[in-house]
């Protein structure tokens, strides 16, 4: 089991240590362009076509945590 | 009630559009004015002030690119819109700007027609879909 955070600091920076040593290889190929998110104590992660969806859907997987969004392939996965 | 949401052209030629988003912490909807930005793909964008008068927390950080090509991380918070005449869930983004946006993330599913003039009507609605046949 993790501990919990109870801060949002740091979630970005350890989720995308998570991604860059456990998903990325896993992913980077099949699933280039869809939406990822990645709850970094847990090491889960969901992958969606639609941002709202790779949110949405890990909320419900693990509730009451933090995770990190990103666009696999893509260096951000909102753009404005 | 009504399923259209309408805006206007303001005076810089922008079409900005009210939506109502939901208080927790002061059991009340705030209407801001935002932005419509047809290149930003979230939903939301507000900055950290009026979400604090939301009294919203956040879940998620979401890597985010600027127009500059800049590229930060940004907080996403859960909230409640009024939107096409119904309560919606929304994502709001945090911005380090002064800059209200409407995005493309919350116009999916719907058809907006823009009179391009100032002072201009701005409209959305539903994608329009046919009645199903009656039996």
């Amino acid at each position: 089991m993790f501990d919990t955070p109870t801060t949002i600091d740091n979630v970005g920076k350890r989720a995308n240590a998570v991604y860059d040593t456990s998903i990325r290889h896993l992913v980077e190929q099949t699933h280039h362009g869809q939406f990822i998110a990645i709850q970094p104590d847990s090491g889960d992660y969901v992958i969606r076509d639609r941002i709202v969806d790779a949110i949405l859907d890990m909320r419900a997987k693990r509730p009451n945590t933090f995770s990190h969004i990103k666009r696999i392939g893509h260096k951000a996965a909102i753009i404005r | 009630m009504s399923e259209v949401t309408t805006g206007s052209i303001n005076r810089a030629g922008q079409p900005m559009l009210p939506v109502a988003v939901q208080s927790p912490a002061r059991q009340q909807f705030i209407t801001f004015n935002f932005i419509m930005d047809t290149g930003f793909n979230g939903d939301l964008q507000l900055p950290a002030a009026d979400i604090g008068r939301l009294g919203l927390a956040p879940i998620e950080t979401v890597d985010t690119e600027l127009a500059d090509g800049q590229v930060v991380e940004a907080d996403v918070y859960p909230a409640t819109a009024l939107w096409l005449g119904t309560s919606a869930a929304v994502n709001i983004i945090e911005s380090e700007n002064n800059i209200p946006l409407v995005g493309a993330g919350l116009f999916w599913g719907s058809a907006m027609i823009v009179e391009w003039e100032f002072g201009g009507r701005v409209s959305i609605e539903p994608i329009p879909r046919p009645e199903p046949e009656a039996e």
